[in-house]
């Protein structure tokens, strides 16, 4: 690996000034280092940022859910939160392995980078690292993207992002011009030509916290992840699925894929057609049924369609049980 | 304990006087187990402590002053001809020593096809192109990556059906075929298949899997003057030694090799690969140690595989199940080169498992340009078993008979490749018996199902064609004049706990506790030449070689304290570490030995041939339960029965480790391993180990071992056989099987990830919408 610089910040005040492009900041690092390792990043510093006054809390108001940048993935999952939002103690405690999950932060993982296989090859040229071409589209692409939205058939990484942008979750983000929020669900982007990132994040920004409205006392919610094994792997796919179900009835309905696209993909109509309604098996098959017409997959991942539906029809009998 | 009055007991002692003398101490008896007092025992490893506290020497451990660290160069490329190597700014370096390319070691060849070590012409992603030494392996890095090679890109094959083509790329010569199809026939098997009143005929596909033992290979190389001392993650000291000394022109003695320890080889380090030879080079040109061990990547790439198969089986059978005949069709994806050491054999297992007059099988071996294969674990067998078993029991379901009926009907009664009787003719349908008592296969009833969880059961026979020794083997025992006792071999413990159960065989022949057996194994000058640690070899080997020098050495021994007590050598015996004679004569071995001032007693044992009138062969029988989520493809192993036999058992527990390992292996075969190569561009795509899912705890269930533990003393003195490959061969049928019990799904590619489950699902979905 290259030679880079290191060094323990203190006070974000100094983290802002020098943050650029080539000066990155280190928090868990569970992907900066590999990326580096593949040579996908070469940045001359990295700015660990554990040190300063970012937060690692993760704090439950009546109004909100925050959870703080440095907050861990294993915060998550050993947190005291209630089953309103089991999804992401679901999501964090079945990404990874313990000793990543220890040092991982809920920040980073939103902002990883693909894990496609390509990708990461280091003598494999693609789009997304500034080739002309995604090798993955007419390759192996049995772990790609099922929805059509860029260049790139990469599937986002991340477990929580389906999670968080299920519960319109946002980010705040902060540069030396001051602070501003997005919607998660705005945050993750697909990669287009002029941007190949996943993110809306530039190059001097950090992100601080990330919101949660929170829900109300009817909420129940799951995350279902797919893998190849049970434990240690990216998803496949995965459904982040919350339900207000009281008196016998749907009054809201969360659902969120992971594992299909670039970024998660809420299932808007999907969640409008169980909206209202008494929970039934007949209900679920049918209306997930309806769902699958918006999925365009490669020569190797149709299953993903199959396992989508699985998982959707799981997620919906186990929060309605 | 058993006692018995010896019949060579010295008749002129009055009843007072006499002594019994313990069955064990007569001449080697091990016809009965029930007498003795470390061999059967649980008894832990020798090095667990060692392993534990990180005392123990592995060859990545070893750091010799002066040590230089070494990085191979590999091509991205799956073939092209390499047209320059600019060296020149890496040498500039501060601290590189040494870069080799072709031109530099061009008298060298490599592989079976004698191509050169460093290749002009690279063949698969990941050959060895030049290589460099530096001071420390971070330099060594930085070297490596500036380094500039142009290649000539030619045209490449990776897939196996493709390199059959006649407008394929060649990967050697003229032709991607290697020789004639290797064809074994008895009786007339196409015949009885159009005859027959019950046929069943399936081809399967089995994946490339990769090793992935802990530890890399490994090496270090230092010489002294003419004389090379390597330190080697291998599994054969002296073959490495021998081959070694071979390629570099030397005499043998000059040559030492050094394993102490070592992480698992699975097959993959029965001899020594590239990276012992370019250290050795290296370490010659340099005039230091030299260090190379293999990152993750590359020791995925270059250091060995299970080669892919397709095997198109045929079963013919009469409406009893009775099988009139047994076809197969296979093709095996040897990779760019061939390494030698141990065979695929997939004919094997058609050919010796079950009784059938007409057999016919046909094996065609395939170069293409990917990484090149070697033994691993139960070569060819694992494969076979899969497409064998999961035909058997296709067949055995189109029959509506009971799996392990139709398995116990066919039980082959001989080996009839030969012609012998089996060494242990009840041994496979002991399995059986152990196999359905632990896991209750008889009575057998599934529970806990819901509309998206399905539960099945599934088993699987076996035989294995090694496992039976591979003499000749050495042992010598040296009492010390301590009373001290030294077992020194020159095998190698690769993992397995070799140590002890040759320490509980040397305790066990000579009558003292196991603890004060000093074992030495894994240094070539310690221990005279022994085989290889593959084909489940060792204990079968080294065992009655161990045995024999124990027998001897106790002797001595007695023969020594009959000559100080003035006594005859009959009245003398040793219990529990103590020579004992006729009129209250007791010593320790440390009084004894005392007295022989400064002598030691040693003796040796040497491990004889074969029997040649029986065919020694292993069995086993396996038992899976499943449970399969129908929605998302989802399999969980609920529970695993193991029953091989491996004659008898020496250490349950360390037996039980294989039974796990092996077993776990399996579940990897089954459930999760398999290379992922892009044909198009000719490279691997999972590489490392985030995309080649080796199981982890959680995805192994409880596996037990239903202990057969019936003494081959056909086999040798000892009655052991090998055990490590045996849990392994049946583990994919019997979970492949259980899946079809539970879903109604018979798969014939693995693995059985969610994509291969799921879009079975969906075809069977669509076959019964079509039907309606």
């Amino acid at each position: 690996m290259f030679e880079f610089d290191y060094e323990r910040q203190t006070t974000l005040t100094n983290v802002l000034q020098k943050i650029d492009t080539s000066r990155q900041v280190l928090a868990g690092g569970t992907d900066l280092l590999t990326r580096m390792k593949a040579g996908l990043d070469q940045p001359t510093e990295l700015l660990d940022i554990k040190a300063t006054e970012l937060e690692s809390a993760l704090n439950l108001s009546d109004d909100e859910l925050v959870l703080g940048a440095l907050c861990t993935l294993s915060d998550v999952d050993e947190s005291s939160l209630d089953g309103r939002y089991q999804l992401l103690k679901d999501a964090a405690g079945q990404a990874a392995t313990q000793q990543i999950r220890n040092r991982a932060t809920v920040a980073g993982n939103l902002l990883q980078a693909p894990r496609c296989w390509y990708y990461r090859h280091p003598d494999v040229d693609c789009w997304r690292k500034g080739g002309t071409q995604c090798p993955a589209r007419e390759g192996r692409n049995s772990h790609h993207a099922i929805v059509e939205m860029s260049p790139c058939v990469a599937v986002h990484p991340s477990d929580l992002a389906a999670c968080l942008v299920a519960l319109e979750a946002s980010v705040d983000i902060l540069s030396r011009e001051g602070q501003r929020s997005e919607k998660v669900a705005d945050f993750l982007v697909s990669p287009v030509e002029g941007h190949r990132r996943e993110t809306v994040l530039k190059s001097d920004e950090i992100v601080t916290a990330i919101r949660v409205p929170t829900l109300g006392e009817g909420y129940r919610s799951c995350y279902l992840k797919a893998m190849d094994r049970k434990v240690w792997a990216f998803a496949l796919c995965g459904v982040a699925a919350a339900v207000d179900l009281r008196d016998g009835r749907l009054h809201d309905v969360r659902l969120c894929l992971s594992g299909v696209a670039n970024t998660p993909v809420r299932l808007e109509s999907l969640e409008t057609v169980l909206r209202g309604r008494e929970p039934s098996a007949q209900l679920f098959a049918e209306a997930i049924d309806n769902v699958v017409d918006d999925f365009t997959p490669l020569s190797e991942n149709g299953y993903k369609v199959d396992l989508v539906k699985g998982l959707l029809k799981n997620a919906l009998e186990k929060l309605t049980e | 304990m058993s006692k018995q009055t010896p019949e060579f007991r010295h008749v002129e002692n009055d009843k007072a006087d006499s002594v019994e003398i313990p069955e064990q101490d007569t001449p080697a008896n091990w016809k009965q187990s029930q007498s003795f007092k470390t061999v059967g025992h649980a008894e832990t490893r020798k090095e667990g402590i060692e392993k534990v506290t990180g005392a123990a020497q592995y060859t990545t451990d070893v750091q010799l002053p002066g040590q230089l660290s070494a990085v191979v160069i590999r091509s991205p490329h799956a073939h092209a001809r390499v047209r320059s190597v600019q060296t020149a700014e890496a040498l500039a370096l501060p601290g590189v020593v040494q870069v080799l390319t072709h031109q530099d070691v061009s008298e060298h060849v490599w592989y079976e096809e004698e191509v050169p070590l460093l290749a002009d012409v690279v063949r698969f992603a990941g050959d060895e192109v030049a290589v460099v030494a530096a001071t420390t392996l971070k330099i060594a890095r930085r070297a490596a990556g500036l380094i500039k090679v142009e290649y000539e890109i030619l045209p490449h094959v990776t897939d196996m059906t493709r390199a059959l083509d006649a407008s394929a790329p060649v990967v050697h010569g003229d032709g991607n075929q290697i020789g004639e199809a290797e064809v074994f026939e008895r009786g007339d098997a196409p015949g009885a298949i159009d005859k027959a009143a019950v046929t069943i005929q399936l081809s399967f596909d089995t994946p490339t899997a990769i090793h992935n033992a802990l530890e890399s290979h490994a090496t270090v190389a230092n010489w002294t003057g003419d004389s090379l001392v390597i330190y080697d993650s291998t599994q054969g000291i002296h073959s490495v030694r021998s081959e070694m000394a071979e390629r570099l022109d030397m005499p043998v003695g000059k040559v030492q090799v050094i394993c102490h320890h070592m992480g698992g080889g699975f097959g993959a380090k029965q001899k020594p690969w590239k990276q012992a030879m370019l250290a050795a080079l290296l370490s010659r040109r340099c005039g230091r140690p030299v260090q190379i061990f293999l990152d993750r990547e590359s020791e995925n790439l270059a250091a060995g595989n299970r080669n892919a198969t397709q095997q198109t089986v045929t079963l013919a059978a009469e409406s009893s199940g009775k099988l009139t005949g047994i076809k197969l069709d296979a093709v095996k994806n040897i990779g760019a080169y061939r390494m030698g050491g141990e065979a695929s054999n997939v004919g094997g297992l058609y050919q010796h498992l079950y009784q059938c007059e007409n057999v016919k099988t046909t094996e065609r071996t395939v170069y293409t340009h990917t990484g090149p294969a070697v033994a691993f674990r139960a070569p060819g067998y694992v494969e076979a078993c899969f497409a064998l078993e999961s035909a058997m029991d296709a067949l055995a379901h189109k029959l509506g008979m009971d799996p392990m009926a139709l398995r116990l009907m066919n039980i082959a009664s001989e080996d009839q490749v030969q012609g012998l009787p089996w060494s242990s003719p009840d041994a496979l349908r002991r399995c059986h018996e152990r196999a359905d008592e632990a896991f209750g296969w008889t009575g057998r009833k599934k529970s806990q199902e819901s509309t998206s969880l399905r539960r099945g059961f599934g088993m699987a026979s076996h035989e294995w064609m090694a496992g039976s020794g591979n003499p000749p083997g050495y042992a010598r025992i040296v009492v010390e004049s301590d009373g001290s006792c030294q077992l020194l071999l020159g095998t190698q413990d690769i993992g397995t706990g070799t140590r002890t159960v040759l320490a509980q065989v040397a305790a066990e022949a000579l009558g003292v506790s196991v603890d004060t057996v000093q074992v030495s194994v894994g240094d070539t000058v310690s221990g005279l030449p022994a085989p290889i640690s593959s084909g489940s070899f060792t204990v079968p080997t080294m065992a009655p070689a161990v045995q024999e020098a124990g027998v001897h050495a106790r002797q001595q021994l007695r023969e020594a304290a009959a000559k100080w007590w003035q006594v005859k050598v009959a009245d003398v015996f040793i219990e529990d570490g103590v020579m004992k004679g006729p009129s209250g004569h007791s010593a320790t071995l440390a009084e004894l030995m005392g007295e022989l001032s400064g002598m030691v007693i040693q003796a040796q044992g040497t491990r004889q041939a074969n029997t040649t009138n029986t065919s020694i062969r292993p069995f086993g029988v396996q038992c899976a339960e499943v449970e399969v989520n129908v929605d998302t493809g989802e399999i969980t192993v609920l529970r695993i029965v193991s029953a091989p036999d491996c004659g008898r058992v020496l250490n349950p527990l360390l037996a039980e480790s294989q039974v796990i390992g092996g077993v776990t292996q399996g579940i990897g075969f089954t459930l999760t391993e398999q290379r992922i190569m892009d044909h198009e561009l000719g490279v691997v795509l999972n590489q490392s180990l985030e995309d080649y899912l080796v199981p982890t705890t959680a995805d192994v269930p409880p596996i037990e071992h239903a202990l057969v533990d019936i003494p081959d003393l056909n086999a040798n003195p000892t009655g052991t056989k090998g055990l490590g490959e045996l849990p392994l061969i049946p583990c994919a049928p019997a979970i492949s099987n259980a899946v079809y019990d539970a879903i109604g799904v018979r798969f014939t590619t693995l693995p059985l990830s969610r994509r291969v489950v799921l879009d079975a699902l969906a075809k069977t979905r669509q076959e019964g919408a079509s039907h309606v």
